[in-house]
């Protein structure tokens, strides 16, 4: 396979592998704020099953979460050290179960096409 | 550590300024998280260097926390926006142009285009006006944006209200039409300011230049001006040329050519009246004194008109013959016309 042919293939499943990334992020973020977390435990979290994301990605995505009203937050000082506390609402925990079921759909639907 | 406190500075200067502290305060917390150190103990500079390079500079890193207000001229909009500055560059531009023309046959002051000067000072001016009404669209459009106004179209449209295709003939040309509706206006606009001043032209020591031929056939000018402006105003919303369409712009095409040879022959019949019709037998008439000056000029300005009007003339007259050979075409072909697939420019 030549150079460009591959590079081209090699970017093209960058923008793909990122687009999906982006489209469950939400639905993952969500997922796990069942207990209250901080963004870098989370991050960690995230990565050990699996889904890479990066500070610039996570800490606006809660942010704006929170924003929407889908989040609640708190600053906790542990030690010295202030850390920023997330926990879903009860708004969110509806949208949750919602969005779960739209994952679930999807998910399936893809199933029966690749088969 | 410095080093963190100066990025993060950085930071927040692109950072709105109500969510700044907080959103730095989040920042540092993860940094020091990330560096994981343990209180009293400073980091490595390595370590903190390679993780603030992974962060990204600092505008970066300020950026992913504004996903809100990121287009000038978003996505929704940008279609229309691409359509209205092409249309309105087009009129800007023949308007201009126009003018230009005008300045340069009507201007017995300063004939700015004769030096190099006033070359460059019209080309400037047109730059600026181009320019300008670039700058004003996207204004335009960035408000529309900023305000989430956006194209209905789609609930509203109705698949039954499409045109229905016709097999043949060439596509209209948008921005040709765009060209035949901005210069008819044009026309229609300097023939009213021309009325409007009673048919003079400019004054030259107090005296009128005028054009009375011109003025004598305002009306019908008028009137053929507004047809064709009517015609392709009815074309622009066509797809496609259909062979009555043709038909008809060779009507006024006829209409025009016929208004434009009653201009001509008024300005030879003016000027054979008013000391000759050609430079030559002008200058035999009215010898080159300057009490004859305005005599001159007008006379001068009455044959530059003919010349623009048989100008014009040929050129429709080409024009009307070409589309006249294609309705013949059209009749001759044994299959009533050319599929539409086929695109003619």
């Amino acid at each position: 396979m030549n150079k460009e042919l591959e590079s081209s293939i090699t970017s093209w499943r960058e923008k793909f592998a990122q687009e999906l990334r982006r489209g469950v992020l939400v639905l993952a973020v969500l997922s796990q704020l069942g207990e209250a977390q901080y963004g870098y435990d989370l991050m960690r979290i995230l990565g050990e099953q699996g889904l890479q994301v990066e500070q610039g990605t996570l800490y606006p995505l809660l942010r704006r979460l929170e924003e929407e009203g889908l989040l609640e937050s708190e600053w906790r000082i542990e030690g010295a050290r202030p850390r920023r506390y997330y926990r879903i609402s009860k708004r969110g925990k509806e949208v949750l179960e919602l969005l779960l079921a739209d994952w679930r759909a999807l998910a399936l639907a893809m199933e029966k096409l690749i088969k | 550590m410095e080093l963190i406190e100066r990025y993060l500075y950085q930071v927040g200067r692109y950072l709105p300024l109500k969510q700044r502290e907080d959103i730095l305060t989040e920042l540092r917390s993860y940094i020091l998280d990330a560096l994981d150190v343990s209180e009293g103990v400073e980091a490595d500079e390595a370590q903190v260097v390679a993780l603030l390079k992974q962060m990204g500079p600092p505008q970066k890193a300020a950026a992913s926390y504004h996903s809100g207000m990121n287009y000038l001229i978003g996505p929704e909009l940008f279609p229309l926006f691409r359509l209205v500055v092409s249309i309105v560059l087009i009129v800007v531009l023949g308007a201009l142009i126009l003018a230009m023309a005008v300045g340069a046959i009507f201007d017995s002051g300063s004939l700015s285009l004769s030096t190099p000067q006033g070359i460059l000072e019209t080309l400037a001016g047109l730059w600026n006006a181009l320019i300008s009404a670039f700058g004003m669209t996207v204004f335009v459009f960035a408000v529309l944006q900023y305000f989430g106004v956006h194209m209905q179209e789609e609930e509203k449209w109705d698949p039954r209200q499409l045109p229905p295709i016709t097999q043949e003939g060439e596509q209209v040309s948008r921005a040709g039409t765009a060209v035949e509706i901005a210069v008819n206006v044009l026309l229609l606009v300097l023939l009213g300011i021309f009325v409007d001043k009673g048919g003079v032209l400019a004054h030259m020591n107090g005296v009128a230049i005028t054009d009375e031929v011109i003025q004598t056939y305002a009306p019908l000018i008028g009137l053929v001006l507004v047809v064709s402006l009517l015609f392709y105003a009815y074309v622009s919303r066509q797809a496609r040329w259909s062979p009555p369409m043709r038909f008809i712009k060779v009507l006024v095409s006829l209409l025009s050519i016929a208004t434009l040879y009653a201009l001509i022959q008024g300005h030879v019949a003016w000027l054979n009246a008013h000391g000759g019709s050609s430079f030559l037998t002008t200058l035999e008439s009215l010898e080159l004194l300057p009490q004859n000056a305005i005599a001159i000029t007008q006379n001068v300005t009455m044959q530059g008109f003919r010349l623009g009007f048989t100008i014009a003339l040929v050129v429709e007259g080409i024009e009307t013959v070409v589309e006249v050979v294609r309705l013949v075409q059209y009749k001759l072909t044994p299959s009533g016309g050319v599929p539409y697939t086929q695109v003619e420019g």
